[in-house]
């Protein structure tokens, strides 16, 4: 276990005895999984909803959490791709990206976005959107597994902890889902 | 015709930037706290099951429906 574990390991351990004991993990945490939720929601005030019930279910769980060699940000991520799905069960409406939302998104972040001359940035929007539209159309299962794998990044192996699935389903649906997004863009 | 690999380039270009929320932190973190707080002072009643609400509220209409015949026969 490396020393940055052991130490996650130390603030669980603490958290279970005191909720504010929770802190350091929501401030290491926070802006990952807030980011994730943004990038499946495109919805701001959604994004932080969902990020408070997120964290709010990791701190009334906490007790529940043992480290099995699964790490803590699997088992948030886990849990934020559960408030996800079940926020589009509950609403079925079919998200559209549009240029407000990237507007949205772009204001706040430092990147290089801004830099850009405006046909560059307008060519990267419509790509955004035109993805962003073709990602949504996909089945969930695929969707959960082509953000984690390609917006945040994460490995096959990451991904399998983190949906609860063998390492070969996630390349199985890592493939038909790049498959399926292939025939609608 | 698109390949996989291109597809897969187009994803990662696509990806929306990063929002740094840690302005907003402070605040998120003591509503998560309040709403734990609240939630522990209601207690019990969030603990219930949406399924036992639901027939308990069945219970309920059928016992008034009851009553009310039983009040309509009496009279």
């Amino acid at each position: 276990m490396t020393p940055e574990n052991q130490q996650e390991l130390k603030w669980i351990q603490e958290s279970k005895r005191d909720p504010e004991a929770f802190e350091p993990l929501f401030n290491k945490y926070q802006n990952a999984i807030f980011n994730y939720i943004l990038r499946r929601t495109c919805r701001e005030a959604l994004a932080k909803d969902l990020t408070a019930s997120t964290f709010m279910k990791a701190l009334n769980n906490i007790h529940q959490f043992q480290w099995r060699g699964i790490p803590f940000s699997a088992w948030l991520y886990r849990i934020a791709t559960n408030e996800i799905n079940q926020h589009f069960r509950k609403h079925r409406k079919t998200v559209h990206l549009t240029d407000a939302h990237i507007e949205t998104i772009q204001s706040d972040s430092k990147t290089d976005d801004a830099l850009m001359d405006s046909e560059a940035r307008t060519e990267r929007r419509n790509q955004s959107r035109k993805v962003y539209d073709a990602l949504t159309r996909l089945k969930k299962k695929y969707q959960d597994v082509l953000t984690l794998r390609y917006y945040e990044d994460l490995s096959i192996k990451e991904i399998a902890k983190i949906l609860g699935i063998p390492e070969n389903t996630v390349k199985t649906h890592t493939r038909r889902g790049l498959q399926q997004l292939k025939k609608l863009l | 015709m698109k390949k996989l690999n291109d597809i897969e380039r187009l994803l990662k270009e696509s990806k929306l930037p990063d929002w740094d929320l840690s302005q907003s932190r402070h605040e998120m973190w003591h509503q998560i706290l309040k709403k734990r707080r609240d939630r522990r002072r209601l207690g019990f009643l969030f603990r219930i099951r949406p399924w036992i609400w639901a027939l308990m509220s069945i219970i309920l209409i059928v016992l008034c429906f009851m009553f009310m015949l039983w009040v309509t026969q009496t009279n």
